[in-house]
């Protein structure tokens, strides 16, 4: 047995201690006066109560509510809510110190004891003393109520331990709760009568045994039993019926007080701790020390139980300590399907595929009665398995497992294949490895236990793995995992890691996570490190994932990690468990009372993020349109890797939705967000981002919106826009701005504009050379004359400059874009533009094209023209004012004024840029994207996807009898209707699902309707069959059969329905066919006879209609008859009267059967046991007896003989036999 | 007041003699009526094939609208005529770019953009038919081609809007109503029946209660899951024009989802085919025909 530490705190000395019964909570009371609350789990200190004054002695959860309590030196009780981390109230009474305090399990009592020589129950609701047990005549050391009886146990310093009654209190608390006033004034006055008589608790035993104070007692959890311990250093059994209670036994062996001791809630054990610094382990019916457990320099004051789980704490000088004494995890080990794993000493094996569990071998012998086998490998080839136990400092045991598992669990055999060791694993078909730690010694061994082989390994090992390879081990060191190729005594890899735990290998052998405390390595098989994973929890265990990926378990969470290191969180568990498996959505795993376990996972995340790593875009796709992904996480974890454009699809919030467009060259999204959102800085983004692409139409708009006229009005010339540089001239004059009127006219290589402008604002002489540098002369000449100035007057000018013109535009790039910047488009651009017509995956032109238009049209509106003058010029004046105002609207008015040719060209021009869309998504596109059922593609056109899904689902490989179905399917599913006059009429798409408009749901009408199939077709062919027309039945079942491939039922009930229909069709089908088969059978020789019987036999065990069942048996039974087969004559007479059939055929059956019933034999053996169970062959039409191999018709299930196998099925025509399939989909 | 009201929508309802025989009577009206009352006469003529009177009435002094109605009729006989059409095609496309669609202010005429609109929608064009009808001055014909356009091109998004935009200044006439339930029809759900009732207002007037408006109200049915009113709503058209494409159309759906005969049936197709032997539907139905056959073929037993 050894202690697993689980936690250790540093502290003033700890005199109580309470685990809380859920949370991974400890609360520990100090000797200074301090209550601490600590998470035992992750090791942090949650909280402080300081409130008491001295040491608190006596600490408890209550075991439902957020309630603890807690009692001190300084007399006070008090009771606290941890949740708001308030004292509620305290109760005063105690005149000494308190030493314990308990809640009851049931009852809102506190139960304290105190040095006052009392014993008090309080309830805290009405926070009262409702009694006092007086009678020990020194301190009360502890007292404790019983788990379920109205019982109470004390232990004093006047040696004795005392057992209380209280059923009488309880009996007065659980009075019937319609008190009246008088009453409870009575109750009251009796309870504090009760201080003095006493009435309520009474005295049931005393024990004396002890020589010296007793300082704890308690109760066995189920049985009649008190331990207590005292000064006298010894622990006292004590055993008790209803009239009295004797001391059992006593365990010696401490050397101090003992403090307290307990019984172990699930085993026969009892745990005592002492002031000689030890915890000491105690067997309960041998009474024996088992296992001491030693600590240097603390003694100990306090112990408990985990109410629930497995755990103990023990309180000390230094602090206190959590600790279990067994190791929880089983050992355990997978191979293929099975799960070989050790619960309560026996070994057992799980079955995956089929999750049968059953027990096949005990491992009593094996370890030591207290001690958990820790580790177990599986030998497939020769059954055999080892277990590893901690046992006299590490051995091994070697079994064979049974042949075959039958339930019974066997006695392991006795051949004592053992040995020492501290791991021991497989490595070979007939060879294992045995890690001695102490002399670092690894040893092959063979099956019968024979050392061949020895060697030492390279560093100090603690553990050694399997490392996929008859001739490799894994080495796990202290600070390392070394490969190490045991025939060449060599490392041939070493991967530098905390110590390694345990040791993962995936299916396929290619990869191995090393579980390490806190840390998990991937390798590959050749041993490179792929990735660490870090966790501040404790790692528990992991599988591998078909698909690579790692699931593990920490203490309180199921994770996965991919193959480059991310790891995310599946879900949480209550409870630790290991994980044996990861099959889809199920990991299986085992719990710690080795009960195996199916968690069912949501895989959708670590499935989608391990597409994308594998860019296995198809599924990405796949994943986000059927799954509901969503969340801050996803987005910031596809912007993170890079993947911008899917992470757009997954936001709505415009400014998100802007960053990642631009982020991923979109200008279509961008320019859609920027457009809602309308903030300066988004345009401006998006007018940069625009120019990078080439798009200038977006960087024109962007530029307007934010009122950018300088960049607008160069990039109007970059763009050879001369009609839009006209109208930024208008709008500089309008504006008043001065230098852009300069800066559109020399754009413009407008010099009028520009002598009038520099005239305007009293720039003579620059407005002189202006016009006359230009040869404006005359304009010149007259500037010169305003200023009273003539031509001698100027100075000679500079003749060697050169006029500044701008270029002419030859190449208009007015309508169209420059040449656009590559951006890449992933697939998922396109992917998603295809697949939902929705905003967001608008077509670039589109979108650019039309707001361009709408800015057009706002540039030269023609309402405008409308304006008087007055007006206009009432809106010039407001301009200045407006133009601080928001924006571009302001243009319309703008325009007003600007001359009406303009407008028309800029009009035209405008128009001219309007671009069409391009085409949307048809609804029959919608229809294939919105259905797996083969009907719904036949009605969308969409024959070939159809066919495939066909094929998938049930295997149809001739599809030449559907191809009239396909077409009346088709052509249902359009109407007509001529809209325009002269042009031709618009398709409508008919739906089967009208009241639809949400585009991902619509699907077609389907013309064949099942319910029309049973009522009608079905009907009809029963007529038809009833009169003898077998041949037209046939080819209306096998019509009937066809038209089943292509349906669709609305409700799931109908699905089962449909199948139930197939298996009539197929019945009626082989039986018909059959029995045309017989009829053209000449009965002339014997072997057509014998045939021709047989056939008619087996006819009669075809699942028919009653009715038809009663034609089918009285022609099999004249025929019979006939042949003078008269057994089986007989035979068919009996089974046609127990269908009740109409009088004269009762009659004549009758008759034959008591005709038959004379000469009970048959002519002519047939191949025809009617006792034994059978099919028919649909191709040989010889009986295929259960048991027997056969193959299936993927689509009707019609039964072979398997040299049928991939043939055409000949009852539906349509599938092949025996191939794999899916089965038929009908139903969305 | 608009003196045509009643023309216009004896012209959109398909009751093309009445436009005839409207065109005809001698009711005093404006200057400008009197060009647009003659349009629709001879619009009538084509919408009934009647192309030749229109080809040889109009004369090359008529108005650039008149001249762009004759070229609507040479394009169409020649898109349902013989051989020698395809020459013919290609000269009235020629001509409808070279002599009317060069000059731009024949782009501003509705009666123009309307033609070229047709054209174009004929030739697949739909770009080159959205570009000139898009610079209609708020004339419901041109909206009510563009959004065919936006339906034929699966753009119900645009579609929507365009009529939106639409009911603002035209909520009431007939054609926007017209527009209206052909969207609705696109959309789904309660839209259905909201076109249903549209047809079935119209059909009120015995005028207007013409094969196309007995159809519309069919299709709203069809789509409603109503398929035995729709067949006696078929019926009835069948009755007033026994040869009618569409009727026969929605009268071989309508008898596949009532699952009637493979008899009856074929006798509407091969009636179809008479009729009209290149209708889109006959058309899809040869394609998914080979189409089967080769996709077919791809399985077998492996």
């Amino acid at each position: 047995m050894q202690m697993l530490t689980k936690f250790e705190s540093k502290s003033n000395r700890v005199k109580g201690i309470a685990f809380h019964p859920k949370r991974p909570w400890i609360l520990a009371s100090l000797h200074n006066g301090c209550i601490q609350l600590w998470d035992y789990r992750m090791g942090t200190l949650l909280e402080r109560f300081d409130e008491h004054d001295g040491p608190v002695r006596g600490i408890a959860f209550h075991p439902t509510q957020s309630l603890f309590v807690s009692g001190g030196d300084d007399y006070k009780i008090k009771v606290w809510n941890y949740k708001t981390r308030k004292c509620l109230f305290t109760l005063n009474g105690h005149l000494d110190y308190v030493r314990t305090v308990f809640f009851h399990h049931e009852y809102p009592w506190i139960l304290s004891a105190s040095d006052d020589q009392t014993i008090r129950i309080w309830n805290w609701q009405s926070r009262n003393c409702i009694a006092i047990l007086t009678g020990h005549n020194h301190y009360v050391m502890c007292a404790q109520f019983h788990p379920k009886e109205d019982l109470v146990v004390s232990a004093s310093l006047d040696q004795t331990v005392r057992v209380w009654d209280i059923s009488g209190l309880r009996k007065k608390n659980a009075a019937p709760s319609s008190v009246s006033f008088e009453d409870s004034l009575h109750r009251s006055t009796t309870t504090q009568a009760d201080i003095f008589g006493s009435t309520d608790a009474i005295v049931k035993y005393v024990l004396e045994g002890h020589d010296r104070g007793v300082n704890w007692a308690t109760f066995h959890p189920s049985l009649p039993l008190i331990v207590s311990a005292g000064d006298d250093r010894q622990i006292k059994l004590w055993r008790m019926n209803d009239n009295k209670a004797w001391e059992v036994d006593t365990c010696r062996g401490h050397f101090n007080n003992v403090s307290a001791a307990l019984f172990h809630p699930r085993q026969e054990l009892i745990i005592s701790d002492a002031e000689d610094k030890t915890i000491r382990v105690w067997d309960m019916t041998k009474r024996t020390l088992v296992q001491t457990f030693r600590r240097e320099h603390d003694r100990f004051w306090v112990l408990t139980a985990h109410p629930e789980l497995n755990l103990f704490a023990a309180g000390h000088d230094n602090g206190l300590i959590v600790f279990k004494l067994e190791r929880e995890r089983p050992a355990y080990s997978v191979h293929q399907d099975n799960l070989y794993y050790v619960k309560e000493k026996y070994l057992r094996v799980f079955d995956f595929s089929n999750g049968s569990d059953v027990s096949v071998l005990s491992t009593r012998k094996i370890s030591g009665q207290y001690v958990q086998p820790r580790a177990l490998s599986y030998n497939p080839a020769e059954r055999a398995i080892i277990i590893t136990t901690p046992t006299d400092g590490g051995s091994f045991d070697l079994f064979n497992l049974p042949k075959e598992f039958n339930g019974e669990p066997r006695e392991a055999s006795g051949d004592g294949k053992r040995g020492t060791g501290n791991s021991a694993i497989f490595i070979a078909r007939n060879r294992f490895a045995v890690l001695d730690k102490t002399r670092q010694q690894i040893e092959i061994r063979d099956l019968s236990n024979t050392t061949t082989k020895s060697l030492k390994p390279p560093a100090s090992v603690n553990e050694i793995f399997n490392a996929g390879s008859s001739n490799l081990l894994l080495l796990s060191t202290q600070n390392s995992v070394i490969l190490y190729d045991i025939q060449q005594r060599q490392t041939i890899a070493e991967i530098n890691t905390p110590p390694v735990k345990y040791v993962v290998w995936s299916s396929d052998h290619n990869q191995v996570a090393l579980l390490s405390k806190h840390t998990i390595t991937v390798a590959n098989k050749a041993f490179e490190q792929s990735c660490v994973i870090h966790e501040t929890i404790r790692i528990k265990s992991g599988a591998w994932d078909d698909a690579g990926i790692f699931v593990y378990s920490t203490l309180n969470h199921i994770k996965y990690a991919l193959p480059q290191g991310d790891n995310g969180t599946i879900r949480t568990l209550d409870q630790p468990v290991y994980l044996t498996k990861v099959k889809g959505k199920n990991v299986h795993c085992l719990d710690r009372d080795g009960k195996t376990r199916v968690i069912s996972i949501d895989p959708t995340e670590y499935r989608f993020k391990l597409s994308l790593i594998k860019r296995n875009y198809d599924e990405v796709l796949q994943i986000i349109r059927t799954s509901n992904l969503v969340g801050q996480a996803i987005i910031a974890y596809l912007q993170k890797k890079g993947y911008p454009e899917i992470a757009l699809h997954f936001v709505r919030d415009d400014k998100t939705r802007f960053d990642l467009a631009l982020e991923c060259g979109n200008i279509e999204v961008a320019l859609e967000t920027a457009k809602s959102m309308d903030r300066e800085d988004c345009w401006n983004k998006l007018g940069a981002e625009a120019l990078r692409q080439g798009n200038h139409q977006v960087v024109e708009m962007a530029y307007q919106r934010v009122k950018n006229f300088e960049r607008l009005s160069f990039l109007y010339l970059v763009t050879g826009n001369v009609e839009k540089m006209k109208k930024m001239l208008k709008i500089a004059e309008l504006r008043n701005d001065n230098m852009s009127r300069f800066h559109n006219s020399l754009f413009l290589g407008d010099v009028e504009e520009r002598v009038r402008l520099l005239k305007e604002v009293g720039q003579l002489p620059l407005a002189y050379l202006t016009a006359h540098t230009h040869g404006l002369t005359e304009e010149a000449e007259t500037i010169l004359t305003a200023a009273g100035l003539t031509s001698e007057d100027i100075i000679d000018l500079p003749s060697n400059g050169q006029l500044l013109k701008p270029l002419t535009p030859i190449i208009k790039q007015v309508d169209s874009n420059w040449p656009l910047l590559t951006v890449s488009r992933s697939f998922f651009d396109s992917a998603f533009n295809a697949a939902d017509n929705n905003q967001f995956a608008a077509p670039l032109s589109l979108g650019a094209g039309e707001d361009i238009e709408e800015i057009g049209g706002d540039w030269g509106g023609d309402e405008d023209l409308g304006f008087t003058g007055d007006a206009v010029k009432e809106e010039q004046r407001d301009t200045d004012v407006v133009e601080e105002g928001s924006g571009w609207d302001i243009d319309a008015d703008l325009n007003a004024q600007l001359d009406p040719e303009i407008i028309q060209e800029l009009a035209n021009g405008a128009q001219s840029e309007f671009i069409p869309p391009t085409s949307g998504t048809n609804e029959s596109e919608l229809w294939i994207q919105n259905s797996p059922l083969a009907a719904d593609h036949v009605a969308a056109g969409s024959f070939e996807t159809a066919m495939q899904l066909l094929n998938r689902q049930v295997g149809a490989v001739n599809f030449q009898p559907l191809k009239e179905l396909f077409l009346k399917t088709f052509q249902s599913t359009r109407a007509y209707l001529s809209c325009n006059v002269s042009l031709p009429p618009l398709t409508y798409h008919i739906r089967r699902n009208p009241e639809e408009t949400e585009t991902r749901r619509v699907l077609p009408i389907i013309s064949n309707v099942f319910q029309n199939i049973v009522s009608t077709q079905l009907q009809e062919v029963y007529k038809t069959t009833t009169q003898g027309k077998f041949q037209e039945a046939t080819i209306q079942f096998r019509n009937i059969l066809h038209s089943i491939l292509l349906i669709a039922v609305s409700k799931k009930s109908e699905v089962d329905e449909v199948q139930q229909l197939i298996d009539v069709c197929r019945e009626y089908i082989l039986g018909l066919t059959m029995e045309q088969t017989r009829r053209n059978f000449p009965l002339d020789n014997p072997e057509n006879t014998k045939r021709a019987l047989e056939l008619a036999a087996y006819f009669t065990h075809c699942r028919l209609q009653p009715a038809h069942l009663i034609l089918s048996l009285r022609s099999a039974m004249k025929l019979s008859f006939q042949a003078k087969n008269c057994l089986t004559a007989s035979l068919f007479a009996r089974r046609l009267l127990e269908l009740a059939p109409a009088p004269q055929v009762a009659t004549q059956a009758r008759q034959i059967q008591s005709i038959s019933d004379k000469t009970p034999r048959d002519e002519i053996t047939l191949d025809y046991d009617q006792y034994n169970p059978f099919v028919v062959c649909g191709s040989s039409y010889t009986p295929i007896y259960k048991g027997s191999p056969s193959v299936e018709c993927p689509y009707c299930h019609a039964s072979y003989l398997p040299k049928y196998k991939n043939k055409l099925c000949s009852v539906c025509e349509i599938s092949q036999i025996g191939i794999n399939s899916t089965g038929l989909k009908v139903h969305v | 007041m608009d003196e045509l009201f009643a023309l216009r929508n004896l012209f959109y309802t398909g009751s093309f003699q009445q436009v005839i025989n409207e065109a005809h009577k001698n009711v005093s009206i404006s200057e400008s009526a009197k060009l647009e009352r003659k349009i629709y006469l001879y619009r009538a003529y084509i919408a009934q094939g009647k192309y030749n009177i229109v080809i040889t009435e109009i004369k090359d002094t008529d108005p650039i609208d008149l001249k762009a109605v004759k070229i609507l009729a040479v394009y169409l006989q020649s898109k349902s005529g013989g051989q020698t059409s395809d020459t013919k095609k290609e000269e009235a496309l020629k001509e409808l770019k070279e002599v009317i669609l060069d000059d731009v202010t024949n782009t501003l005429n509705s009666t123009v953009q309307i033609v070229a609109g047709s054209i174009y929608y004929h030739e697949g064009l739909f770009e080159e038919a959205l570009k000139i009808l898009s610079r209609h001055n708020k004339n419901l014909e041109c909206v009510a081609l563009i959004i065919q356009i936006y339906l034929q091109l699966d753009r119900l998004d645009f579609a929507k809007r365009e009529l939106a935009a639409t009911k603002t200044w035209a909520e009431d006439a007939m054609l926007a109503q017209l527009i209206e339930a052909w969207v609705g029809l696109k959309t789904g759900g309660d839209k259905y029946q909201e076109a249903y009732y549209i047809y079935e207002e119209i059909a009120q007037s015995p005028i207007s209660n013409t094969v196309k408006v007995l159809n519309g109200q069919a299709v709203c049915k069809i789509h409603l899951g109503k398929y035995l009113e729709a067949e006696s709503l078929l019926l009835e058209a069948l009755n007033k024009d026994n040869d009618d494409p569409d009727t026969l159309v929605n009268l071989i759906v309508v008898s596949n989802l009532l699952g009637k005969s493979t008899e009856v049936i074929n006798r509407y197709i091969n009636q179809l085919k008479d009729v009209t032997p290149n209708h889109a539907f006959l058309q899809d139905l040869d394609l998914k025909t080979s189409l089967f056959d080769r996709a077919s073929q791809r399985f077998s037993i492996s």
